[in-house]
Protein backbone atom coordinates (compact mmCIF):
# COMPACT_ATOMS: atom_id res chain seq x y z
CA UNK A 1 0.00 0.00 0.00
CA UNK A 2 2.05 2.88 -1.07
CA UNK A 3 0.02 5.42 0.65
CA UNK A 4 0.24 3.77 3.91
CA UNK A 5 3.46 3.27 3.27
CA UNK A 6 4.46 7.18 2.79
CA UNK A 7 1.90 8.60 5.12
CA UNK A 8 3.74 6.15 7.85
CA UNK A 9 7.69 8.03 7.13
CA UNK A 10 5.89 11.02 8.23
CA UNK A 11 4.59 9.63 12.18
CA UNK A 12 8.15 8.52 12.47
CA UNK A 13 9.39 11.86 11.08
CA UNK A 14 11.53 10.53 7.47
CA UNK A 15 12.83 7.17 9.47
CA UNK A 16 13.83 6.44 6.13
CA UNK A 17 11.44 4.02 5.01
CA UNK A 18 12.51 4.18 0.91
CA UNK A 19 9.62 5.36 -0.17
CA UNK A 20 10.33 8.10 -2.99
CA UNK A 21 8.37 9.32 -6.03
CA UNK A 22 6.17 11.54 -7.74
CA UNK A 23 3.53 8.89 -8.04
CA UNK A 24 3.73 8.19 -4.00
CA UNK A 25 3.90 11.61 -3.35
CA UNK A 26 0.78 12.22 -4.83
CA UNK A 27 -1.05 8.91 -3.24
CA UNK A 28 0.44 10.87 -0.05
CA UNK A 29 -1.38 14.30 -0.84
CA UNK A 30 -4.60 12.51 -1.43
CA UNK A 31 -4.84 11.27 1.72
CA UNK A 32 -3.30 14.24 3.21
CA UNK A 33 -5.98 16.59 1.69
CA UNK A 34 -9.20 14.39 2.91
CA UNK A 35 -7.64 14.62 6.57
CA UNK A 36 -7.29 17.81 6.44
CA UNK A 37 -10.61 18.76 3.92
CA UNK A 38 -12.00 16.66 7.25
CA UNK A 39 -10.26 18.98 9.62
CA UNK A 40 -11.76 22.16 8.07
CA UNK A 41 -15.29 21.32 8.49
CA UNK A 42 -15.48 19.87 11.62
CA UNK A 43 -13.59 22.80 13.17
CA UNK A 44 -15.84 25.14 10.87
CA UNK A 45 -18.92 23.34 12.39
CA UNK A 46 -17.69 22.90 16.36
CA UNK A 47 -15.71 25.64 16.90
CA UNK A 48 -18.54 27.68 14.89
CA UNK A 49 -21.56 26.39 17.49
CA UNK A 50 -19.59 26.32 20.55
CA UNK A 51 -18.79 30.78 19.88
CA UNK A 52 -22.55 31.07 19.69
CA UNK A 53 -23.54 30.11 22.81
CA UNK A 54 -23.46 33.33 23.94
CA UNK A 55 -26.58 34.54 22.44
CA UNK A 56 -28.56 32.15 24.01
CA UNK A 57 -28.48 33.42 27.21
CA UNK A 58 -31.28 35.77 27.46
CA UNK A 59 -33.86 33.99 26.12
CA UNK A 60 -32.99 30.76 28.40
CA UNK A 61 -32.83 33.24 31.70
CA UNK A 62 -35.58 34.67 31.15
CA UNK A 63 -37.59 31.77 29.67
CA UNK A 64 -36.33 29.65 32.72
CA UNK A 65 -36.62 32.43 35.06
CA UNK A 66 -33.14 31.65 36.42
CA UNK A 67 -29.90 34.51 36.81
CA UNK A 68 -27.68 35.12 34.42
CA UNK A 69 -25.08 33.56 36.55
CA UNK A 70 -26.39 30.14 35.69
CA UNK A 71 -26.16 30.07 32.24
CA UNK A 72 -22.82 31.58 33.10
CA UNK A 73 -21.84 28.49 35.29
CA UNK A 74 -22.76 26.12 32.86
CA UNK A 75 -20.39 27.84 29.91
CA UNK A 76 -17.75 28.31 32.59
CA UNK A 77 -18.08 24.51 33.48
CA UNK A 78 -18.23 23.89 29.91
CA UNK A 79 -14.79 25.56 29.07
CA UNK A 80 -12.90 24.07 31.64
CA UNK A 81 -14.04 20.57 31.18
CA UNK A 82 -12.69 21.21 27.31
CA UNK A 83 -9.04 22.20 28.45
CA UNK A 84 -8.96 19.57 31.41
CA UNK A 85 -10.85 16.85 29.48
CA UNK A 86 -8.23 17.86 26.06
CA UNK A 87 -4.97 15.81 27.29
CA UNK A 88 -7.55 12.40 28.17
CA UNK A 89 -8.94 12.66 24.90
CA UNK A 90 -5.93 13.25 22.95
CA UNK A 91 -4.26 10.41 24.48
CA UNK A 92 -7.34 8.45 23.51
CA UNK A 93 -7.08 9.78 20.00
CA UNK A 94 -3.60 8.97 19.93
CA UNK A 95 -4.15 5.35 20.67
CA UNK A 96 -7.28 4.55 19.23
CA UNK A 97 -7.21 7.39 16.58
CA UNK A 98 -9.48 10.40 15.89
CA UNK A 99 -12.33 8.87 13.64
CA UNK A 100 -13.54 6.99 17.09
CA UNK A 101 -12.75 10.14 18.86
CA UNK A 102 -14.61 12.43 16.61
CA UNK A 103 -17.69 10.16 16.39
CA UNK A 104 -18.22 9.91 19.98
CA UNK A 105 -17.25 13.52 20.88
CA UNK A 106 -19.94 14.00 17.72
CA UNK A 107 -22.53 11.91 19.89
CA UNK A 108 -21.92 13.88 22.75
CA UNK A 109 -22.00 17.50 21.38
CA UNK A 110 -25.52 16.05 19.78
CA UNK A 111 -26.71 14.96 23.14
CA UNK A 112 -25.51 18.09 24.76
CA UNK A 113 -27.36 20.66 22.52
CA UNK A 114 -30.70 18.26 22.09
CA UNK A 115 -30.90 17.45 25.85
CA UNK A 116 -30.38 21.24 26.95
CA UNK A 117 -33.36 21.88 24.52
CA UNK A 118 -35.33 20.09 27.19
CA UNK A 119 -33.71 21.51 30.15
CA UNK A 120 -35.90 23.19 32.67
CA UNK A 121 -33.50 23.85 35.62
CA UNK A 122 -30.10 24.99 36.66
CA UNK A 123 -28.82 21.08 36.81
CA UNK A 124 -29.85 20.51 33.16
CA UNK A 125 -28.00 23.59 31.61
CA UNK A 126 -24.73 22.57 33.79
CA UNK A 127 -25.29 18.73 32.76
CA UNK A 128 -26.05 19.60 28.58
CA UNK A 129 -24.36 22.73 28.04
CA UNK A 130 -21.70 22.06 30.71
CA UNK A 131 -20.37 18.35 30.71
CA UNK A 132 -21.37 17.20 27.66
CA UNK A 133 -20.70 19.66 24.99
CA UNK A 134 -17.66 20.49 27.42
CA UNK A 135 -16.29 17.05 26.83
CA UNK A 136 -17.80 16.88 23.50
CA UNK A 137 -15.47 20.02 21.88
CA UNK A 138 -12.24 18.02 23.57
CA UNK A 139 -13.03 15.56 21.27
CA UNK A 140 -14.10 17.49 18.14
CA UNK A 141 -11.50 20.18 17.92
CA UNK A 142 -8.22 21.51 17.73
CA UNK A 143 -6.65 18.77 19.60
CA UNK A 144 -8.34 15.95 17.50
CA UNK A 145 -8.19 17.66 14.04
CA UNK A 146 -4.52 19.00 14.93
CA UNK A 147 -3.40 15.17 15.90
CA UNK A 148 -4.60 13.99 12.49
CA UNK A 149 -3.57 16.26 10.47
CA UNK A 150 -0.12 16.42 11.92
CA UNK A 151 0.08 12.74 11.16
CA UNK A 152 0.11 12.66 7.39
CA UNK A 153 0.81 15.99 6.34
CA UNK A 154 5.17 16.11 5.64
CA UNK A 155 6.93 18.17 8.18
CA UNK A 156 7.57 20.55 5.92
CA UNK A 157 3.78 21.54 5.06
CA UNK A 158 2.63 20.92 8.44
CA UNK A 159 2.67 24.64 10.28
CA UNK A 160 0.34 25.67 6.96
CA UNK A 161 -1.19 22.88 6.86
CA UNK A 162 -2.13 23.61 10.88
CA UNK A 163 -2.69 27.45 9.91
CA UNK A 164 -5.13 26.17 7.09
CA UNK A 165 -7.42 23.90 9.96
CA UNK A 166 -7.14 27.20 12.91
CA UNK A 167 -8.34 29.21 10.28
CA UNK A 168 -11.45 27.27 9.41
CA UNK A 169 -12.18 27.22 13.00
CA UNK A 170 -11.72 30.42 13.03
CA UNK A 171 -14.08 31.04 9.88
CA UNK A 172 -16.61 29.13 11.84
CA UNK A 173 -16.24 31.02 15.09
CA UNK A 174 -17.12 34.00 12.74
CA UNK A 175 -19.15 32.74 10.73
CA UNK A 176 -22.02 31.04 12.58
CA UNK A 177 -22.57 33.35 15.54
CA UNK A 178 -24.66 35.50 13.58
CA UNK A 179 -26.16 32.42 11.92
CA UNK A 180 -27.34 30.99 15.01
CA UNK A 181 -28.67 34.61 15.92
CA UNK A 182 -30.71 34.24 13.18
CA UNK A 183 -32.28 31.42 14.17
CA UNK A 184 -33.29 33.17 17.73
CA UNK A 185 -35.23 34.98 15.56
CA UNK A 186 -36.52 32.72 13.78
CA UNK A 187 -37.58 30.27 16.20
CA UNK A 188 -37.46 29.87 20.33
CA UNK A 189 -34.03 28.66 21.71
CA UNK A 190 -35.65 24.97 22.38
CA UNK A 191 -35.99 24.33 18.43
CA UNK A 192 -32.77 26.45 17.72
CA UNK A 193 -30.45 24.23 19.80
CA UNK A 194 -32.25 21.09 18.27
CA UNK A 195 -31.23 22.77 14.73
CA UNK A 196 -27.76 22.76 16.17
CA UNK A 197 -27.75 19.68 17.62
CA UNK A 198 -28.76 18.28 13.90
CA UNK A 199 -25.75 20.34 12.17
CA UNK A 200 -23.37 18.76 14.63
CA UNK A 201 -24.56 15.63 13.72
CA UNK A 202 -22.76 16.15 10.73
CA UNK A 203 -19.65 15.74 12.75
CA UNK A 204 -19.91 12.02 13.04
CA UNK A 205 -19.50 11.21 8.88
CA UNK A 206 -16.77 13.45 8.33
CA UNK A 207 -14.81 12.01 11.25
CA UNK A 208 -14.09 8.86 9.14
CA UNK A 209 -12.29 11.41 6.74
CA UNK A 210 -9.31 10.94 9.30
CA UNK A 211 -9.33 7.01 8.37
CA UNK A 212 -6.42 7.56 6.30
CA UNK A 213 -4.22 9.07 9.55
CA UNK A 214 -5.72 6.27 12.34
CA UNK A 215 -4.27 3.80 9.61
CA UNK A 216 -1.11 4.76 10.65
CA UNK A 217 -1.19 4.76 14.03
CA UNK A 218 -2.66 0.91 14.15
CA UNK A 219 0.61 0.36 11.71
CA UNK A 220 3.11 2.32 14.70
CA UNK A 221 1.59 0.33 17.70
CA UNK A 222 4.00 -0.77 20.04
CA UNK A 223 6.67 1.99 19.34
CA UNK A 224 7.31 5.19 22.27
CA UNK A 225 4.56 4.28 24.87
CA UNK A 226 2.22 7.30 26.53
CA UNK A 227 4.03 7.32 29.98
CA UNK A 228 7.24 7.82 28.13
CA UNK A 229 6.09 10.32 26.06
CA UNK A 230 4.42 12.09 29.07
CA UNK A 231 7.78 11.96 30.89
CA UNK A 232 9.85 13.43 27.74
CA UNK A 233 7.99 16.27 27.27
CA UNK A 234 8.11 17.05 31.15
CA UNK A 235 11.66 16.76 31.62
CA UNK A 236 12.12 19.10 28.09
CA UNK A 237 12.17 23.30 29.36
CA UNK A 238 10.67 24.18 26.13
CA UNK A 239 7.60 22.41 26.65
CA UNK A 240 7.15 23.97 30.27
CA UNK A 241 7.56 27.57 28.30
CA UNK A 242 5.16 26.57 25.85
CA UNK A 243 2.88 26.04 28.47
CA UNK A 244 3.32 29.25 29.75
CA UNK A 245 2.97 31.23 26.65
CA UNK A 246 -0.24 29.48 25.62
CA UNK A 247 -1.54 30.15 28.89
CA UNK A 248 -1.39 33.80 28.29
CA UNK A 249 -2.95 33.62 25.11
CA UNK A 250 -5.86 32.12 26.99
CA UNK A 251 -5.93 34.95 29.22
CA UNK A 252 -5.53 37.85 26.41
CA UNK A 253 -8.34 36.26 23.87
CA UNK A 254 -10.97 35.44 26.96
CA UNK A 255 -10.38 38.74 28.71
CA UNK A 256 -10.63 40.78 25.29
CA UNK A 257 -14.00 38.78 23.98
CA UNK A 258 -15.77 39.11 27.53
CA UNK A 259 -15.42 42.25 28.06
CA UNK A 260 -14.46 44.31 25.58
CA UNK A 261 -18.15 45.32 24.97
CA UNK A 262 -18.63 46.17 28.40
CA UNK A 263 -15.74 47.91 28.15
CA UNK A 264 -16.54 49.82 25.31
CA UNK A 265 -19.98 50.58 26.99
CA UNK A 266 -18.46 51.79 30.02
CA UNK A 267 -16.51 53.99 27.12
CA UNK A 268 -20.08 55.34 25.72
CA UNK A 269 -19.82 53.58 22.95
CA UNK A 270 -22.66 52.01 21.22
CA UNK A 271 -23.29 48.43 20.70
CA UNK A 272 -23.11 48.87 16.79
CA UNK A 273 -19.68 49.79 17.71
CA UNK A 274 -18.85 46.68 20.05
CA UNK A 275 -20.64 44.49 17.18
CA UNK A 276 -18.25 45.63 14.88
CA UNK A 277 -15.55 45.18 16.97
CA UNK A 278 -16.58 41.49 17.83
CA UNK A 279 -17.15 41.26 13.72
CA UNK A 280 -13.51 42.49 12.98
CA UNK A 281 -11.58 40.08 15.35
CA UNK A 282 -13.38 37.36 14.03
CA UNK A 283 -12.56 38.38 10.52
CA UNK A 284 -8.60 38.90 11.22
CA UNK A 285 -8.48 35.93 13.33
CA UNK A 286 -9.39 34.38 9.50
CA UNK A 287 -6.32 36.29 8.16
CA UNK A 288 -4.15 35.41 11.20
CA UNK A 289 -4.54 32.03 11.67
CA UNK A 290 -3.50 30.93 8.05
CA UNK A 291 -0.91 33.44 7.60
CA UNK A 292 0.96 32.93 10.88
CA UNK A 293 0.64 29.29 10.10
CA UNK A 294 2.48 29.96 6.88
CA UNK A 295 4.92 32.29 8.16
CA UNK A 296 5.79 29.25 10.79
CA UNK A 297 6.62 27.06 7.98
CA UNK A 298 9.09 29.94 7.05
CA UNK A 299 10.72 30.97 9.97
CA UNK A 300 11.19 29.27 13.25
CA UNK A 301 8.13 28.76 14.98
CA UNK A 302 9.02 30.73 18.41
CA UNK A 303 10.67 33.84 16.49
CA UNK A 304 7.45 34.38 15.18
CA UNK A 305 5.40 32.94 18.45
CA UNK A 306 7.39 36.01 20.51
CA UNK A 307 6.43 38.01 17.45
CA UNK A 308 2.91 37.75 18.02
CA UNK A 309 2.92 38.06 21.66
CA UNK A 310 5.18 41.10 21.26
CA UNK A 311 2.54 42.64 18.73
CA UNK A 312 -0.33 42.03 21.04
CA UNK A 313 1.80 44.32 23.73
CA UNK A 314 1.99 46.85 21.46
CA UNK A 315 -1.55 46.95 20.05
CA UNK A 316 -2.82 47.20 23.80
CA UNK A 317 -0.86 49.67 24.52
CA UNK A 318 -1.61 51.82 21.52
CA UNK A 319 -5.62 50.56 22.38
CA UNK A 320 -5.67 52.34 25.91
CA UNK A 321 -2.96 55.40 25.53
CA UNK A 322 -4.67 56.92 22.11
CA UNK A 323 -8.15 58.26 23.08
CA UNK A 324 -11.30 56.25 22.57
CA UNK A 325 -13.13 56.51 19.56
CA UNK A 326 -15.28 54.23 17.20
CA UNK A 327 -12.87 54.11 14.33
CA UNK A 328 -9.99 52.90 17.39
CA UNK A 329 -12.38 50.59 19.04
CA UNK A 330 -13.16 48.77 15.51
CA UNK A 331 -9.33 49.09 14.58
CA UNK A 332 -8.25 47.41 17.82
CA UNK A 333 -10.73 44.53 16.91
CA UNK A 334 -8.97 44.41 13.48
CA UNK A 335 -4.99 44.25 14.91
CA UNK A 336 -6.03 42.17 18.41
CA UNK A 337 -7.82 39.55 15.62
CA UNK A 338 -5.11 39.40 13.57
CA UNK A 339 -3.08 38.21 16.32
CA UNK A 340 -5.63 36.05 17.79
CA UNK A 341 -5.18 32.30 17.14
CA UNK A 342 -2.48 32.18 15.24
CA UNK A 343 -0.42 31.29 18.26
CA UNK A 344 -2.56 28.14 17.77
CA UNK A 345 -0.89 26.51 14.17
CA UNK A 346 2.65 27.75 15.81
CA UNK A 347 2.68 25.90 19.40
CA UNK A 348 1.05 22.95 18.21
CA UNK A 349 3.69 22.91 14.97
CA UNK A 350 6.22 23.64 17.46
CA UNK A 351 5.38 20.86 19.84
CA UNK A 352 4.62 18.34 16.75
CA UNK A 353 8.45 19.73 15.27
CA UNK A 354 10.16 19.11 18.69
CA UNK A 355 8.03 16.22 20.02
CA UNK A 356 6.57 14.29 17.07
CA UNK A 357 3.31 13.46 15.50
CA UNK A 358 2.83 9.81 17.25
CA UNK A 359 1.46 11.71 20.94
CA UNK A 360 0.68 14.82 19.37
CA UNK A 361 -3.04 15.34 20.14
CA UNK A 362 -2.04 14.55 23.90
CA UNK A 363 0.53 16.47 24.21
CA UNK A 364 -1.05 19.58 22.60
CA UNK A 365 -4.46 18.76 24.78
CA UNK A 366 -1.59 19.83 27.83
CA UNK A 367 -0.62 23.03 26.50
CA UNK A 368 -4.34 23.63 25.40
CA UNK A 369 -5.18 23.04 28.78
CA UNK A 370 -3.03 25.58 30.43
CA UNK A 371 -4.97 27.72 27.83
CA UNK A 372 -8.26 27.30 29.27
CA UNK A 373 -6.84 27.87 32.86
CA UNK A 374 -5.79 31.33 31.46
CA UNK A 375 -8.79 32.03 29.57
CA UNK A 376 -10.81 30.97 32.80
CA UNK A 377 -8.35 33.71 34.65
CA UNK A 378 -8.71 36.04 31.70
CA UNK A 379 -12.65 35.92 31.80
CA UNK A 380 -13.41 35.68 35.34
CA UNK A 381 -10.46 37.90 36.76
CA UNK A 382 -11.21 40.91 34.50
CA UNK A 383 -14.53 40.76 36.02
CA UNK A 384 -13.21 40.77 38.91
CA UNK A 385 -10.77 43.55 39.04
CA UNK A 386 -13.56 45.49 37.53
CA UNK A 387 -15.80 44.92 40.69
CA UNK A 388 -12.94 45.50 42.91
CA UNK A 389 -11.14 48.59 41.10
CA UNK A 390 -14.45 50.09 38.75
CA UNK A 391 -12.10 50.11 36.16
CA UNK A 392 -10.41 47.50 33.74
CA UNK A 393 -7.50 49.73 33.54
CA UNK A 394 -5.56 47.33 35.82
CA UNK A 395 -6.11 44.36 33.60
CA UNK A 396 -5.27 45.82 30.44
CA UNK A 397 -2.05 46.67 32.24
CA UNK A 398 -1.80 43.27 33.21
CA UNK A 399 -2.42 42.21 29.43
CA UNK A 400 0.35 44.15 27.98
CA UNK A 401 2.48 42.79 31.17
CA UNK A 402 1.90 39.01 30.46
CA UNK A 403 2.31 39.97 26.51
CA UNK A 404 5.97 40.84 27.19
CA UNK A 405 6.13 38.15 29.44
CA UNK A 406 5.30 35.60 27.13
CA UNK A 407 7.25 37.51 23.77
CA UNK A 408 10.52 36.78 26.68
CA UNK A 409 9.67 33.08 27.56
CA UNK A 410 9.34 31.94 23.26
CA UNK A 411 13.21 33.15 22.52
CA UNK A 412 15.46 30.70 24.81
CA UNK A 413 12.98 27.39 23.68
CA UNK A 414 15.20 24.37 22.36
CA UNK A 415 12.97 24.06 19.29
CA UNK A 416 15.51 21.54 17.74
CA UNK A 417 14.02 17.40 17.10
CA UNK A 418 14.48 15.46 20.38
CA UNK A 419 17.86 13.06 19.55
CA UNK A 420 15.48 10.20 19.12
CA UNK A 421 13.44 12.01 16.06
CA UNK A 422 16.83 12.96 14.24
CA UNK A 423 18.21 9.30 14.93
CA UNK A 424 15.07 7.82 13.27
CA UNK A 425 15.77 10.22 10.22
CA UNK A 426 18.87 8.51 9.68
CA UNK B 1 -11.19 28.52 -16.97
CA UNK B 2 -10.08 29.22 -13.28
CA UNK B 3 -7.21 27.48 -11.63
CA UNK B 4 -7.91 25.28 -8.27
CA UNK B 5 -6.91 28.28 -6.18
CA UNK B 6 -8.23 30.55 -7.68
CA UNK B 7 -11.80 28.70 -7.11
CA UNK B 8 -10.58 27.89 -3.44
CA UNK B 9 -10.01 31.76 -2.96
CA UNK B 10 -13.21 32.97 -4.48
CA UNK B 11 -15.57 30.50 -2.19
CA UNK B 12 -13.39 31.63 0.64
CA UNK B 13 -14.03 35.24 0.02
CA UNK B 14 -17.68 34.83 -1.08
CA UNK B 15 -18.04 32.86 1.92
CA UNK B 16 -16.46 35.39 4.26
CA UNK B 17 -18.34 37.90 2.84
CA UNK B 18 -21.80 36.60 3.37
CA UNK B 19 -20.29 35.97 7.12
CA UNK B 20 -19.92 39.70 7.32
CA UNK B 21 -23.35 40.51 5.41
CA UNK B 22 -24.53 38.57 8.77
CA UNK B 23 -22.70 40.71 10.83
CA UNK B 24 -24.32 43.91 9.60
CA UNK B 25 -27.69 42.52 9.65
CA UNK B 26 -27.27 40.86 13.57
CA UNK B 27 -24.20 41.85 14.88
CA UNK B 28 -25.86 44.46 17.45
CA UNK B 29 -28.61 41.78 18.63
CA UNK B 30 -25.63 39.55 19.67
CA UNK B 31 -23.79 42.04 21.50
CA UNK B 32 -27.07 43.33 22.78
CA UNK B 33 -27.86 39.53 23.64
CA UNK B 34 -24.63 38.74 25.59
CA UNK B 35 -23.71 41.66 28.44
CA UNK B 36 -20.48 40.23 28.32
CA UNK B 37 -19.10 38.03 26.15
CA UNK B 38 -19.12 34.73 27.74
CA UNK B 39 -22.14 35.49 29.84
CA UNK B 40 -20.49 35.70 33.07
CA UNK B 41 -22.44 38.00 35.43
CA UNK B 42 -21.37 41.60 35.74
Amino acid sequence: MPRLAISCRHIVEHAGDGVTGARKAEAMSGTAKVVIVSGILCLIVAMGIRQSFGIFLAPIAVDLDVGRQVFGLAIAWQNLLWGLAQPITGAIADHFGAVRVTIVGAALYAAGLALAAFSSDPLGLNVTLGVLVGLALAGTTYGTVLGAVGRVVPPEKRSVAFGVCTAAGSFGMFAVVPGAQALLDAMSWRDAFLVLAIAVGLLAPLAFGFAGSDQLIRRHAGGQSLVAAIGEARSHAGYWLLNAGFFVCGFHVAFVATHLPAYLADQGLPPSISAWSLAMIGLFNIFGSYLFGVLGGRFRQKWVLSAIYAARAVVIALFIALPLSGTTAVAFGAAIGFLWLGTVPLTSGLVARVFGVRYLSMLYGVVFASHQLGAFLGAWGGGLAYDLLGSYDSVWLASIGLALFATLIHLPINDQPLARLAAARG
Amino acid sequence: MIGARTGWTLLAAALIAGALAMWWRYGEAIVLAQPSWMCLPR
